[in-house]
């Protein structure tokens, strides 16, 4: 980590205002270690050369730090600092990873398409307009809800005493970013939700072709009293159930299409049936 | 908990008590009860709500008070506790048997903040109607802190008599003890329990953008896997439940879980403690980083 501080001095001990070169580390706890060096102050004995600058970075919108620093002219504090709570400016286009893929050790389902978009980075930029520091965003909340538009549409429902509900607003929830600048999203069901449309758990109600949309809106947090930062206002996830195939879009992705074949469907029922004869043996 | 806490449409609770009940739908009661002034007597205020089925009131309770309400239904045998609602839904001349559901009604506060124990009065209430109702099964209620389920404990039989049944989410599990996805969690914890009994779990409708990009170190060693799960989902930081339905053409529960509340917030991470120096030259109003201490 590498950057400047600019000190407006002290009135009556250090009457100069100096910029430092900074350079440093910050730790994933949020934990940091800087140090700021200005190789020839004008007055060496009430300006310091050197200082070291330690603390833990906090807040929802990682924009308050607590602050120690101690200097070569044996003066040591602590402060805080604050910062304006960043958000990213968009996200990029999203692109398909993968359908079951395989996010961390276990199989996700065959019918989820997983997309990943990075969220583009934050600059800083001085009165000249030359920006130059990119933001990580690991630590930060991200939320996923549902925009003040008219609710989605679920071809694929029916009323049913199962709990199965109808897929008309995203999911939602929030998510911490672990480290960096990419999140995934899934768009698509559990193969049994499709193998239940398909109506071929024990041959009920069929209802594809069919399939729902949803508008979805993306936003980060930041802390108490801050307004959170929206980066997606409002884009649409679309999902279809085929006879044999399965497709999901997110927002401006291309369409991720996937042959789910009734011989395939076959073989699971299959199996899960001599499961079942097994267990009751 | 205790039932004189509440007030229904046809009883009086005490004599301060007067009722206001309007009719607002043809299927919906709404009862308001007012009782003598300030803060305890708009928390004692209560009202009538009514759903078609107990998972739907259960909906509504959850919706009205944001407590993590988690669901599991019986296993049904009896064909009255079953109908076939293939025409009813669809027009299908198919059969699709589905539990019979019966509406119900409670009588339950006003206010949106309530506490763990009156949330358990409610919920005991839903399941002593649910129990009174001509279909389905027999339930109780456990809690554990802040999270309530609902759990069935007796269901009749083919013949049509009353026969215990242990739910399936009792079943002890255990988990390597590893760092996954909240997904990955779940479902091992699902299989775990499949393995043992003679009902698979099957993951159904789930948060999957939550699910997958949430991770934790878990371990679980023969615990109860509602349990387990409860800690998988409280992991994520979210407000998640669940509901396990069982699916009689599959003999297999279909577990879904839904966000309670997408408005709750996760905790505001705070400051950490400033370690205080003990060095004199420690200023409690810093001159500047940049400079020699201030002269005293």
């Amino acid at each position: 980590m590498t950057g400047i501080w600019s000190s407006p001095g002290a009135p009556g001990i250090c009457n100069y205002a100096l910029v430092y070169d900074v350079h440093g580390v910050l730790h994933s706890d949020g934990t940091y270690l800087l140090y700021a060096t200005y190789a020839n102050p004008p007055d060496p004995t009430h300006c310091a050369s050197s200082i070291v600058f330690s603390g833990t970075v906090y807040g929802t919108g990682c924009d308050k730090a607590t602050e120690h620093f101690s200097n070569n002219l044996n003066y040591q504090g602590n402060a805080t600092m604050s910062h304006v709570c960043a958000i990213p400016s968009a996200e990029s286009k999203p692109a398909l990873l993968g359908w079951g893929y395989r996010l961390s050790s276990g199989p996700t389902p065959q019918t989820s398409a997983t997309f990943q978009q990075n969220l583009l980075p934050y600059l800083t930029c001085n009165g000249s307009n030359v920006c130059s520091v990119v933001f990580g965003w690991g630590g930060r909340t991200i939320m996923e809800s549902a925009p003040a538009t008219p609710p989605g549409s679920d071809s694929c429902y029916y009323p049913n005493n199962f709990g199965i509900q109808p897929q008309t607003t995203v999911t939602g929830g929030y998510i911490t970013l672990d480290p960096g600048v990419q999140y995934k999203d899934l768009i698509g069901s559990t193969e049994a939700v499709v193998l239940f449309y398909r109506g071929q758990l024990n041959s009920q109600n069929v209802r594809v072709p069919c399939g729902y949309q949803v508008h979805q809106r993306m936003s980060m947090l930041c802390s108490t009293g801050e307004q959170d930062g929206v980066w997606v206002p409002d884009q649409v996830l679309s999902f279809g159930i085929g006879t044999t195939n399965v497709s999901a879009i997110r927002g401006p992705s291309d369409k991720a299409e996937r042959y789910w074949s009734p011989k395939v469907t076959s073989a699971l029922i299959n199996s899960l049936l001599l499961e079942q004869q097994d267990r009751s043996r | 908990m205790s039932d004189k806490k509440y007030g229904t449409c046809t009883m009086k609770r005490r004599r301060r008590t007067s009722a206001h009940c309007t009719i607002i739908a043809a299927l919906a009661l709404v009862c308001i009860f007012s009782e003598g002034s300030g803060a305890q007597a708009s928390q004692d205020k209560t009202e009538a709500v009514t759903a078609n089925s107990m998972p739907d009131l259960m909906d509504e309770l959850v919706k009205r008070y944001g407590y993590i309400v988690t669901l599991e239904t019986p296993r049904y045998s009896y064909s009255d506790d079953l109908e076939d609602t293939g025409k009813k839904s669809v027009g299908d001349s198919k059969a699709i048997l589905q539990p019979k559901t019966n509406a119900l009604f409670l009588t339950v506060p006003v206010s949106s903040t309530i506490t763990a124990d009156k949330m358990a009065a409610v919920l005991s209430q839903l399941v002593q109607k649910q129990s009174a109702s001509p279909h389905g099964g027999h339930y109780r209620v456990e809690q554990d802190d802040q999270v309530f389920h609902i759990i069935p404990t007796e269901v009749r039989d083919r013949s049509g008599n009353w026969a215990s049944q242990k739910s399936v989410f009792d079943t002890p599990v255990s988990l390597a003890k590893a760092d996954r996805s909240s997904y990955d969690s779940l479902v091992l914890v699902l299989n775990a329990i499949g393995e043992k009994e003679h009902f698979s779990v099957r993951p159904f409708q789930l948060p999957a953008m939550v699910m997958h990009n949430s991770h934790s170190v878990m371990e679980a060693r023969d615990e109860p896997a509602r349990q387990v799960i409860t800690r998988i989902l409280s992991a994520t930081n979210n407000k998640l439940t669940w509901r396990a339905f069982f699916y009689e053409p599959m003999q297999s529960y279909l577990f879904s879980v839904f966000l309670v509340s997408p408005s709750a917030k996760p905790p505001e991470m705070r400051p950490p403690t400033v370690p205080v120096s003990a060095n004199s030259h420690t200023a409690t109003t810093p001159a500047s980083p940049s400079s020699a201490p201030p002269s005293k």
